[in-house]
């Protein structure tokens, strides 16, 4: 399995490197000079031109496009993420404060999306044709349909201002300092619930719905029914044997999720001010940051690498056919 | 506590968890923060304070040489005085005496020259080092400036902030951006910096020891929620918040806020003409589509404030703030018709579309940002009615940046910068519309480098006057921007006391129960 492992890391270099280059390619014939900020009155000033021509010079904007990419490519293999144009601050600085909120929010989003989402499609399958597959399969159907921004604006409304049952925005209340040990856990989760809940809850009903498909196809198949001749109980039937055939293309759709949920998230952090990825993302296409716009793809790269690659590792602990060991079972 | 105990009512999970939690102060409908406090929705984070950002919270914490940064008044804020040489190129700041910073040490000359030194530094590069000479100091309380080129001082140095010397002096320059010091700041300001929650807010507090005025609210506070500023405003969560036209709507009608607003001091939102255009390059042309469109009505149709004014030309910041703006072309569809006829274009052949020796009169318009769209389709619209066809092609705003970098377009709708340093962009020599006006040119560059400003409100005038006649694009209305506040923030006035950060020595709290008898208040439309 280690081998394993190690084989499809060293093959994903390659792969990486490729978007790497697309992407930094792309980023920089694309229209737009990141000086254009400071040629812009803001407020009431301006730069001098020679100033912006020395700022170009120090990010090395003055240089040809190829000689960019070199240095850039050797910096990243150092781990050098550069400087970024608008902050002025090291990149991988700028990662370190944002990943772990977007983080927060994404690996959340998961386990509801997995909770639940597995749940309910499991309940619909079992209870197939019931009332509570119908309401599942509308239900799921609905939600899938509504855009995410416009539901995190309807439940801040609702919730928020009308009601007044969670904050509008951010990661924690302003006096969270004050507060003990566990009232800064349940202010930390009370910011969650609804950010967690819009990012997670289409993806949820997306997976519902795949998850009672595949198990009403595996429930059909001759190996359950031989279970059930052989008069095992009908829990045992589909949670031990049903469930995990089941799970293989759903284990396919998480390995896509995560990278998924980091798109999702630019949305959701946008509405509730979660200072994350997703922001400074944004923040930085607006302003033609590249250093930043390529640190954060190139995240999101790593992410689809790493998801597949655990998807892969899953298929063996929930398919005993798949074997990372060199040797194929019957 | 109370909106704590309804959500362990209403909410099971938060429920599980919640022990020991209080959460006053953060999302309680209608009712502002503690009452001492402003809170208002901001950008920024940690790096509020830092030269990076560049942001008006730096004058809460650090105090410029003079005022003016709002109002452009010639205002003594560290410098007790100054003197200018004839050439304006060199000026002696008088500093205050008696002033401190936050941790007790004085204020000098050898701060002033000090930050000078930083901002020219080759790693930091505020300002150019060709254009402003090192500082020198006369004794502790008097420092030469000197600029390269004839300068305003209040254009420059009410801007820039003075640094602590004894603080930063042993730091290195080449990671200034990155210093810890700006996330807690020791200034010399009204405010002073009480603690940072990164990613949350920033707290401030008055300083009882600040000596030039003093400050009405005890407390404020940054909140980093400034993406979801009005949700944050109606759930009580913040004081004040910045506001796009259409967030006014929602606001109507409502008598906890009012919504106030301003004019961006120098830019303006103009559809340009590509003025050596075969359709253009006549001015008589240019001034038909001006007074074809019925400005007033864009701005009621686009939500802006009914006092928007409508213009013709360029002015300076003291001149919008005072209302003296260029004088407008009316709007006249039936001159706008007959001027276009002079020139030939009338509708030969019954399509709705005037022509000219066969040729149609369309083209298309680059909008720079969605944003602009809802600006475009109303002047298509007004332009529709007078026989021109104008298409729309929504650009983000750096794509339009370029093509017309390249002469790639017929007509952009965008930000029309009147800056005197950026006026010559649009009708100076290096004109990237195309336009041609020797004498216009000439007013630029002189304007450019005029110091006084009554002359160069002078010359702004002039060149107003050239443009009534051959103006170089359809201006539609000042850029505006909107702030919505909690009615207990007294103070704030359309349109020269909106920015709250900049305000904020005028601002006071009031009990949000008392009438609102302010005759300085905005209104919610």
């Amino acid at each position: 399995m280690i081998l394993y492992i190690v084989k499809r890391l060293v093959l994903s270099v390659p792969l990486l490197v490729g978007i790497a280059t697309a992407t930094f390619f792309v980023l920089h014939l694309a229209p737009g000079d990141p000086m254009d900020m400071y040629l812009e009155p803001r407020f009431q000033r301006e730069m001098d031109p020679e100033v912006i021509e020395a700022i170009r010079t120090r990010f090395g904007l003055d240089e040809p496009i190829p000689v960019r990419y070199g240095k850039w490519i050797r910096n990243l293999a150092t781990g050098d993420l550069g400087t970024s144009f608008r902050y002025r601050r090291p990149v991988a600085d700028l990662m370190w404060e944002r990943v772990p909120y977007t983080l927060q929010l994404t690996v959340l989003a998961l386990l509801f999306d997995a909770l639940f989402g597995i749940s309910l499609g499991i309940l619909a399958a079992v209870k197939q044709y019931t009332k509570l597959d119908k309401v599942v399969t509308l239900g799921s159907l609905v939600v899938y349909s509504v855009p995410g921004f416009w539901l995190a604006l309807m439940l801040v409304l609702v919730f928020s201002v009308e009601l007044g049952w969670f904050p509008t925005s951010q990661t924690r209340s302003l006096d969270y300092e004050l507060l003990s040990f566990w009232g800064q856990v349940a202010d930390r989760l009370w910011h969650l619930v609804l950010p967690v809940f819009v990012l997670s809850v289409a993806s949820a009903a997306g997976t519902a719905r795949y998850m009672r498909n595949k198990l009403l196809d595996v429930l059909s198949e001759e190996y359950v029914l031989a279970a059930r001749a052989r008069g095992l109980r009908e829990r045992v039937v589909i949670l031990k044997h049903a469930l995990r055939n089941a799970l293989i293309p759903i284990i396919t759709i998480y390995g896509m999720a995560l990278p998924f949920l980091l798109g999702g998230a630019v949305l959701i952090e946008n509405v509730f001010a979660w200072p994350g990825m997703g922001t400074l993302a944004v923040e930085a296409v607006r302003g033609r940051d590249y250093p930043v716009i390529l640190a954060t793809t190139m995240l999101s790269a790593v992410l689809v690498v790493v998801g597949n690659l655990m998807a892969d590792i899953t298929y063996a602990a929930v398919d005993p056919r798949v074997s990372y060991e060199g040797k194929v079972k019957a | 506590m109370s909106r704590f105990k309804a959500v362990v009512a209403h909410a099971p999970l938060v429920c599980a968890v919640s022990l020991g939690c209080g959460v006053d102060g953060d999302g309680a409908r209608g009712r502002p923060p503690a009452s001492a406090t402003l809170t208002t929705a901001y950008c920024c984070d940690s790096q509020a304070f830092s030269p990076a950002m560049d942001v008006d919270a730096k004058f809460l914490v650090f105090l410029p040489l003079m005022s003016g940064v709002q109002l452009d008044e010639q205002e003594g804020i560290l410098a007790e005085r100054w003197d200018v040489t004839d050439d304006h190129r060199t000026f002696t700041f008088h500093l205050r005496p008696g002033l401190t910073w936050h941790d007790g040490a004085p204020v000098s000359a050898h701060d002033v020259a000090f930050t000078i030194e930083l901002l020219r530094h080759p790693d930091v590069l505020m300002v150019s080092p060709a254009g402003v000479l090192p500082a020198v100091v006369m004794d502790d309380s008097t420092v030469v400036i000197r600029h390269a080129e004839p300068t305003d001082p209040v254009q420059f140095w009410s801007w820039y902030v003075i640094w602590p010397k004894h603080l930063l002096e042993d730091l290195d320059p080449a990671a200034l951006y990155d210093w810890a010091f700006w996330r807690a700041p020791v200034g010399n300001g009204p405010y002073r910096f009480v603690r940072h929650m990164p990613g949350v807010m920033t707290e401030l507090q008055a300083d009882e020891d600040f000596r030039l005025w003093r400050p009405r609210i005890p407390r404020v506070v940054l909140k980093f929620s400034q993406s979801a500023g009005l949700t944050e405003l109606l759930a009580g969560a913040v004081d004040v918040v910045e506001i796009r036209p259409e967030q006014a709507l929602r606001l109507e009608g409502d008598d906890r806020f009012r919504v106030y607003h301003s004019y961006h001091g120098y830019m303006a939102t103009a559809l340009h003409w590509r003025n050596d255009h075969p359709l253009f390059e006549d001015p008589r042309v240019r001034r038909a589509l001006t007074m074809a469109v019925d400005r007033h009505w864009v701005i009621r149709a686009l939500n802006l404030p009914e006092a928007t004014p409508v213009f013709d030309g360029v002015y300076t910041h003291r001149q919008v703030l005072a209302g003296h703006l260029p004088p407008a072309l009316p709007f006249d569809t039936g001159a706008a018709a007959a001027l276009l006829e002079e020139v030939g274009w009338k509708d030969a052949d019954g399509d709705g579309v005037l022509d000219r020796a066969g040729m149609p009169f369309r083209f298309t318009a680059l909008v720079a940002g969605a944003d602009l769209q809802g600006a475009g389709l109303l002047v298509q619209d007004q332009f529709r009615r007078v026989g021109i066809h104008m298409m729309l092609e929504v650009q983000e705003p750096n794509v339009t940046r370029d093509r017309v970098r390249l002469g790639a377009f017929d007509a952009y709708l965008g930000g029309f910068g009147n800056a005197p340093g950026g006026l010559h962009f649009a009708l100076g020599d290096e004109s990237r519309i195309r336009y041609r006006n020797a004498a216009v040119a000439a007013l630029v560059r002189e304007a450019r480098t005029e110091p006084d400003p009554d002359r160069r409100d002078r010359l702004y005038g002039c060149i107003s006057h050239h443009l009534h006649d051959d103006p170089p694009a359809l201006w539609l209305f000042p850029q505006v921007g909107m702030r919505a506040a909690h009615r207990r923030v007294r103070g704030l006035r359309s349109p020269d006391r909106v920015a709250e950060i900049l305000s904020l020595r005028h601002l006071w709290l009031e009990d949000d129960t008392a009438a609102v008898t302010d005759p300085e208040a905005g209104s919610t439309s």
